[in-house]
């Protein structure tokens, strides 16, 4: 019996020594239920991957907190806030639109989501180009470029965004390994924002073709077409309008694109229409959803960004209060909402919903669907938001050319929408007025689209006395790249922390004194 | 296990031919006890150095055969061991001592077991005698009052609900704060099987208290082990203290039979008063009449004003509506019996506990056996296995705070009409529901120990320990909006496996010299596998799992994650004469949480003892029966909660964008980090032990120094990295000191026929933050009320202790409009909330911390405090309890207390209820009230009557207008002294005499009655001042401690 334990014994010891040399394996083992740093960035899939997160983030920074929404068109007065919406009362032109106070809407001065989309560009940038050949399903080298240049064009449009928003981003190229030990860095000009993100949609036009090869990808990727209306765009706020009109000229003549019909208006924001030129994808699916939901959602306490706009019929049960209500006294102004039959806009009854009634609500994003069609119940808003398409590819060259002296060339471009939405065409001589007649063919054209407040602002019009549309509240004294007023306040409680030589836009620093 | 089984036959066969072969001398006699003179049965009567043995009958009789020279040895628990000499007589009849002290007692420190006399240790040994038949499903509730340097609060009364555990101090420190995280556990060591409560939290679906699963009355002794000469062996793992679990092994003698069951109720808790009917309609009436004038009746919503609309004229009692007298009822067996070379026991246990409210309730069936048998004189083997299962009902939901529908500030007036199927609803709402919370949890444990040389001991130690816990819920369209069935399983499976193989060698050097050396290796997995499973739309409403969903409705992940552990340990005691002691240890740990840089730390630890008791000059103080100093200094750690914090992994589940799985780097989790590393822990323990008159007092006394630096904190990260947060080892160190003070005595005689012991404890903790991150920056985080999330600012300040509560100091109400200060410089009267309220007589007077005339609770620009100051710690500084046990003849008689003094605690229930009632007319009319006028809000006649003396203690609340938030948590008006006093049990028992047990064949027969949650003294308002969370807390929306009574019987064959 002796024996027969000590052979036990011994084995046992064996065991227990060949244990700890599998010990050394378990105690560096990582994770199996996730990608690390380590091994993610070695398959096109991967890459793919890291591409739709580029554009996801993108989403996220413009729908969070209805961003878009508030930075493009509340502050232009298109929406009266009341009701729920009572933390964007200060937005409105009785409160002289203060930007400063907008509780709980905390993305609105904090740029931090776009960062994170940069960021992800960033890392796309530096790491695709080492991944293998072997890494890839398809042509390793179209492939790259393809996704390349779509990251440099997702990051131009991140600095083109934040220059316009907040104005005098932080700019960072890199991708950053060691986040903790970053260097503080200060704020550049808002030229150099614009600089940054006129040279990476550069790149982005040598790496990307124009047109798709895959109908789904159709606007919702970027193309050559995008980065040079996105480029016309840049050249516009750089005032380097000849630039800006050859830019538009490419996006007119080589992108392919052509204007929806004014009676098909509507389809501009239903996904891949022939119009659009980028766009983002929001659209419902099953099993793969992306499309926001369509009535108050109690566990992010947010509504959809596109049913902030509806209710009832729209939306089974939504509450008339809880929207935003489309200011009647711009609209009637832009509008010739009297007129009728032949003679009326196309865009009226395409953009809104009961003008004679208490509840006027904006319906360019309306395309409801509900998971339980029988009961009506779990409704989805199925659109696309729409960032850049061909109308206003022609207001911009319109726009640059009227600032380059051809009065001539602009009231074409400007007719072309115009004569879409059934209006007549105009003849104006007077570049003053061209200019108004454009600002105001904007407004009508991008109500609800997040731009017309950008564009008021890049062109002046938004303090000019003379332009009747100007909106009351915005005060000369908001003006100037100096003072920074028509760009948003950045929240330094929360960022200064991290980043000690982040400064105040001058004019929010001295108000928020008041 | 058949072959154990065929060992413990043969080892009987062997036992029975022994017998035969060597008969010589036939020896018989009683054996009686030197306390009560009567005899004892079961004692092990041993042929010394021959290992035979018999055991006395019921009568205390005994017969063996014996060589006419033998050495007879009689031992039996609670009784000093005494040694006979035969010398060819044929009768003896022994007494046998009670062994008065505990002083021979072991304890286990670490991997070795060492006389609780020569330990240098700080320890408490609670024995299982003093928590059994205690009616909980988990020991740790029994440990209250018991342990110095321990905190248990019961913010919870939810059968099978986990409460606060901490040693020594919190420790925990995060800008996220919840409950789960707000207080740093002990690691607790179950019959040799490390168990993390906190590894285990990060995969529970159920919220059961897994402790629970150990059946009390299995239980030996628990060891709370604090300081580290005791916890730094555990390494990585002890910085919270350690707890060892030891259950019951069998007692040599013959096989003990024993049932045991218990049975009663906990009560329906006490309501509280409400106005009901005609008396809230007068109330409310009178009410805002009397705050707001005559001219604000002309407003008032009609729910108050028609009294004769059947819809509102009733008299409901809500509160009264969920509650019951729940049943309890436990049933132990086991069979104990050993000999020299086996030992066995077996144990089977049912536990049912009713909750008190509706719905709720808790099961444990657990069933635990542990064998020890000597296969050689050389080799040994251990085999311990168990099982629980723990089937929690939690009525509305796992979460602590959703449990009761109607709490906090959730009650309706009484003017609602209830109907019968309305109550139905509310009863049976819980039935419609399934929602089952169920933890089935295996320990199987082996040893193998064999002895090389004397002295020189090896042992293999394996267990694995496989726990499941399961939360399957469905919820039938009948009880959702919109009307579509739901079901999800969500289930995890952990399992922990364990190898220790130890060398150990003890030898005396010289006749003086002890010297007991020990090498391990110790290495442990715990691996997680989780499946979560979520259906929506089931077609029909009598499915009750996920099945036949729809596509879309599905949603379906599992997970497996795995830690590691490695271990190298050394652990050395020497004595000389045992009396001068020193012990040292050394861990050294490699986990697979640590960075790629930094896998290993190292944890050593030195104490030292000196029992000046045993020294010449000291013997001639007779009343001095021990007297030990000892001071101990280590090092031990914190691993990190997350099993891949160094690593950054890429988050593959956020949705998708046209259609592609977007896959972006986790942004809240920093990049890759090497460098992360173990939070060590530095301890210093001094203390005293003491006994006094031939041991009738025994003190212990311990002063330690505990501080926990470079811990884990989150850190923001600047925006423009991308990513938002990191969490890593920082700066941060927090410091714990205090004091513990023990006392046991025994009041009388040891010969007096009534006997009456006393414990007091108290403990004293001072806790301390003594740097941060970033160069000492205050830190603030923000916890939101449970219930209705309303917000409380904490603050984290270098020199203060964790969790201080930041607010505007209130200090009563201004009654006059001269009383309101008036800014010089403008001559503006004092405004609240940035200007929008110039201060009126009725409004609170919240103090002007900054000086600019106005008082908000926001910060300002450039002074992140603005008007807040730190003001109340919910932080305990004194805890502790005294206890006392009578005995006189057969009864006896247990009253166990414990207190906590000097804290702070927010009454937000209160604080919620006047918000709702302030916000408006319809909020006040549709809400239960108490007696309004028992309040005492700020009456407009009373202070126009005495302008100056009079002293609201709360401001003006019109619902009708002048709401500012005022009654938000965010003033000091709802903070109260949560100090407290409570009486737990009071145990009663009643042994059958002798006589009758013998006349019924049986060997004895115990009938006991328990009372829990007797009484509660304290100054606070709130119901119940222990049911505070952890952020010192009360809600009132938590689940009510109820008093419980049981009565039982314990029989022993």
């Amino acid at each position: 019996m002796k024996t027969y334990i000590n052979k036990y014994y011994i084995l046992l010891l064996l065991c227990s020594l060949g244990l700890i040399a599998s010990c050394k394996k378990y105690i560096n083992e990582g994770p199996i239920d996730s990608p690390t740093n380590d091994n993610f960035w070695t398959t096109e899939r991967a890459a793919e991957s890291g591409l739709a997160g580029a554009y996801g983030l993108l989403r996220t920074a413009l729908t969070n907190s209805r961003a878009y929404f508030v930075f493009g068109d509340a502050t232009a007065d298109e929406f009266i806030f009341n009701g729920n919406n009572w933390t964007l009362s200060d937005l409105a032109s009785d409160y002289n639109f203060n930007f400063a106070y907008e509780p709980y809407e905390e993305e609105v001065n904090d740029w931090t989501p776009f960062y994170q989309a940069i960021s992800q560009c960033n890392l796309i940038l530096s790491k695709v180009p080492a991944i293998p050949a072997s890494g890839f399903t398809d042509d390793p080298t179209t492939t790259k470029n393809q996704i390349l240049g779509e990251a440099y064009f997702v990051r131009a449009y991140c600095y083109y965004y934040i220059s316009q928003v907040w104005g005098q981003p932080v700019i960072v190229t890199q991708a950053y390994t060691d986040p903790i030990n970053a260097q503080p860095i200060a704020r550049s000009t808002t030229a150099a924002g614009f600089a940054q993100a006129a040279s990476d949609l550069a790149a982005s036009i040598k790496l990307l073709p124009y047109g798709y090869t895959n109908p789904a990808d159709v606007a919702v990727q970027a193309s050559r077409g995008a980065a040079f209306a996105l480029l016309a765009k840049t050249y516009l706020w750089q005032k380097q309008y000849k630039q800006a009109s050859d830019a538009a000229d490419s996006v007119i003549m080589n992108g392919g694109y052509t204007l929806e019909a004014g009676a098909m208006y509507g389809n501009i924001f239903k996904g891949h229409d022939k119009e659009s030129i980028f766009e983002i994808n929001m659209l419902y699916s099953p099993n793969q959803n992306e499309a926001q939901n369509g009535e108050y959602d109690p566990t992010t306490g947010q509504t959809g960004v596109f049913a902030q706009f509806l209710a009832e019929p729209f939306i089974a049960g939504k509450d008339p209060q809880s929207i935003w209500n489309v200011n009647l006294d711009l609209v009637n102004h832009l509008f010739d909402t009297t007129a009728a039959g032949k003679k009326k806009d196309v865009r009226i009854n395409a953009t809104f919903y009961g003008l004679h009634s208490d509840v006027t609500q904006m319906i360019k994003y309306a395309n409801v669907i509900y998971q339980q069609p029988a009961q009506q119940t779990q409704p989805f808003v199925s659109n696309n938001m729409v960032l850049l398409r061909l109308a206003d590819t022609y207001l911009v060259k319109a726009e640059a050319d009227v600032n380059l002296g051809n009065i001539g060339d602009a009231a074409i471009n400007l007719n072309m929408v115009r004569t879409r939405a059934g209006l007549k065409p105009v003849n104006i001589a007077n570049g003053k007025t061209m200019l108004y007649a454009i600002m105001d063919e904007r407004g009508r054209e991008f109500y609800g689209e997040g731009t017309w407040y950008f564009d008021l602002y890049r062109s002046g019009l938004i303090f000019d006395a003379g332009y009747d549309t100007a909106i009351d509240g915005y005060l000369p004294a908001r003006a100037g790249n100096d003072n920074a007023g028509f760009q948003w306040p950045l929240d330094l409680r929360t960022l200064l922390p991290q980043d000690p030589l982040l400064t105040q836009n001058p004019y929010w620093a001295l108000a928020s004194q008041n | 296990m058949t072959n154990v089984y065929k060992k413990i036959l043969i080892c009987f066969l062997l036992l029975i031919s022994y017998g035969l072969a060597y008969s010589q001398v036939n020896v018989t006699g009683v054996v009686k006890g030197s306390d009560d003179g009567k005899p004892i049965p079961g004692v092990s009567v041993i042929i010394k150095g021959n290992k035979q043995g018999v055991a006395t009958d019921v009568d205390g009789k005994f017969h063996i055969s014996v060589p006419s020279d033998a050495v007879l040895k009689f031992s039996f628990v609670g009784y000093v061991t005494k040694e006979v000499k035969v010398d060819g007589r044929t009768y003896i009849d022994v007494t046998l001592a009670v062994s008065q002290s505990e002083l021979n007692d072991v304890v286990v420190v670490g991997y070795h077991s060492v006389k609780k006399r020569t330990t240098t240790a700080a320890i408490t040994v609670i024995s299982g005698k003093d928590i059994e038949d205690l009616p909980a499903p988990s020991f740790d509730v029994a440990l209250q009052g018991k342990v110095t340097g321990v905190n248990i609060q019961n913010f919870s009364g939810q059968p099978g609900v986990r409460n606060t555990f901490s040693v020594r101090g919190n420790s925990a420190l995060s800008t996220n704060l919840n409950e789960a995280n707000a207080l740093s556990t002990p690691l607790f060591v179950i019959d040799g099987v490390p168990t993390s409560l906190s590894d285990l939290g990060n995969f529970d679906n159920t919220s059961t208290d897994v402790l629970a699963g150990i059946n009390i009355n299995d239980i030996e002794t628990i060891q709370i082990e604090k300081d580290a000469a005791a916890t730094a062996i555990w390494g990585s793992r002890g910085a919270n203290g350690v707890v060892v679990i030891t259950t019951k092994k069998a007692k040599l003698g013959k096989p003990q039979i024993n049932f045991n069951m218990y049975a009663g109720a906990s009560f329906k808790p006490a309501l509280l008063p409400t106005a009901t009917g005609s008396e809230e309609r007068n109330e409310k009436i009178n009410f805002i009449t009397e705050q707001g004038g005559v001219s604000s009746i002309a407003g008032l919503p009609q729910m108050l004003t028609d009294s004769l609309n059947p819809a509102f004229n009733n008299a409901t009692d809500w509160q009264g509506l969920l509650y019951r007298t729940g049943l309890i009822h436990n049933e132990d067996f086991s069979i104990a019996g050993a000999t020299e070379q086996i030992n066995y026991r077996f144990s089977l246990n049912d536990y049912d506990e009713n909750g008190v409210l509706y719905g709720t309730g808790f099961k444990r069936y657990s069933f635990r056996t542990n064998i020890i048998y000597q296969v050689t004189p050389k080799f040994s083997t251990e085999v311990n296995l168990s099982f629980s299962r723990l089937d929690r009902q939690p009525g509305l939901g796992n979460y602590p705070h959703s449990v009761n529908p109607l709490a906090g500030n959730n009650q309706p007036s009484s003017f609602y009409n209830l109907t019968d199927v309305d109550v139905e609803k509310y009863h049976n709402e819980d039935d419609a529901i399934r929602n089952v919370d169920r933890n089935d949890s295996f320990t199987a444990f082996i040893g193998l120990h064999y002895q090389i040389l004397p002295g020189l001991l090896f042992k293999t130690e394996a267990s694995v320990n496989p726990s499941i816990n399961s939360n399957q819920y469905s919820s039938p369209s009948t009880e959702n909006n919109p009307p579509v069935a739901l079901s999800y399983n969500n289930s995890d499976t952990y399992v922990s496996s364990n190898i220790n193989n130890v060398l150990s060698y003890t030898t005396k050097i010289g006749a003086n010299n002890n010297l007991n050396f020990l090498v391990l290796q110790n290495f442990q997995r715990d691996v997680d596998n989780s499946t979560y499973i979520y259906g929506y739309g089931i077609p029909d409403d009598h499915i009750q799992v996920v099945q036949g969903t729809p596509q879309s409705g599905l949603t379906a992940t599992t997970d497996y994650q795995a830690a590691s552990l490695l271990s190298y340990a050394t652990q050395v005691h020497y004595d000389y004469k045992e009396k001068y002691l020193l012990d040292a240890t050394m861990r050294a740990d490699a986990s697979s949480r640590f960075g790629a840089d930094h896998k290993w730390g190292y944890f050593p630890s030195v104490s030292a003892g000196y029992i000046i008791s045993d020294e010449e000059f000291m013997k001639s103080i007779r009343w001095v029966s021990l007297l030990k100093l000892r001071g101990s200094y280590g090092v031990n750690g914190d691993q990190p909660d997350k099993f891949y914090a160094p690593y950054n992994n890429y988050n593959l589940t956020q949705g998708y964008y046209n259609g592609v799985a977007i896959g972006t780097p986790n942004f809240n989790s920093g990049v890759t980090n090497k460098n992360l590393s173990w939070e060590p822990t530095k301890q210093l323990d001094l203390g005293i032990d003491a006994s006094f008159f031939n041991n009738r007092v025994d003190v212990q006394v311990d002063y330690y120094n505990k501080i926990q630096s470079n811990k884990y904190y989150t850190f923001p990260l600047a925006f423009y990295t991308g990513y938002t947060q990191q969490t890593s080892n920082s700066g941060l160190s927090v410091g714990n000191k205090g004091f513990e003070f023990n006392i046991d005595t025994h009041n009388l005689s040891s010969t007096s026929k009534l006997q009456w012991t006393t414990n007091f404890n108290f403990s004293y903790n001072s806790n301390k933050i003594l740097s941060l991150p970033n160069g000492n920056r205050n830190i603030y985080a923000v916890y939101n009320d449970p219930n209705t999330g309303l917000s409380v600012n904490y603050i984290f300040e270098v020199g203060k202790p964790l969790y201080i509560i930041n607010q505007i100091p209130y200090t009563g109400v201004y009654n006059t409009q001269s009383q309101v200060p008036v800014n010089p410089y403008t001559g503006q009267l004092l405004t609240y909330f940035k200007g929008n309220y110039p201060v009126k007589p009725g409004y609170p007077i919240w103090t002007d911390i900054n000086g600019d005339y106005d008082v908000w609770d926001g910060e300002d620009k450039g002074n992140a405090q603005g008007d807040l100051v730190p003001s109340a710690n919910p932080n305990p500084a004194i805890t502790g309890g005294f206890n006392n046990n009578f005995t006189y003849k057969n009864f006896s008689l247990g009253i166990g207390t414990t207190f906590t003094l000097k804290r702070d605690i927010i009454n937000t229930l209160q604080s919620n209820e006047f918000n709702n009632w302030a916000s408006g007319l319809n909020n006040f009319t549709s809400a239960g009230i108490p007696n309004l006028n028992t309040i005492g809000f700020w009456n407009p006649s009373l202070a126009a009557q005495n302008p100056t003396g009079y002293k609201a203690k709360f401001p003006a609340l019109n619902p009708g207008q002048g709401y500012f938030y005022q009654f938000f948590p965010f003033s000091t008006m709802f903070n109260e002294n949560g100090a407290y006093f409570k009486i737990t049990n009071i145990s009663i028992g009643y042994k059958l005499p002798q006589k009758i047990v013998t006349a019924w064949g049986i060997a004895s027969c115990r009938f006991y009655a328990m009372l829990e949650n007797v009484a509660t003294f304290q100054k606070a308002t709130v119901p119940d001042a222990e049911q505070v969370d952890p952020f010192g807390i009360y809600d009132g929306a938590t689940y009510p401690v109820p008093k419980k009574a049981t009565i039982g019987v314990s029989v022993q064959f």
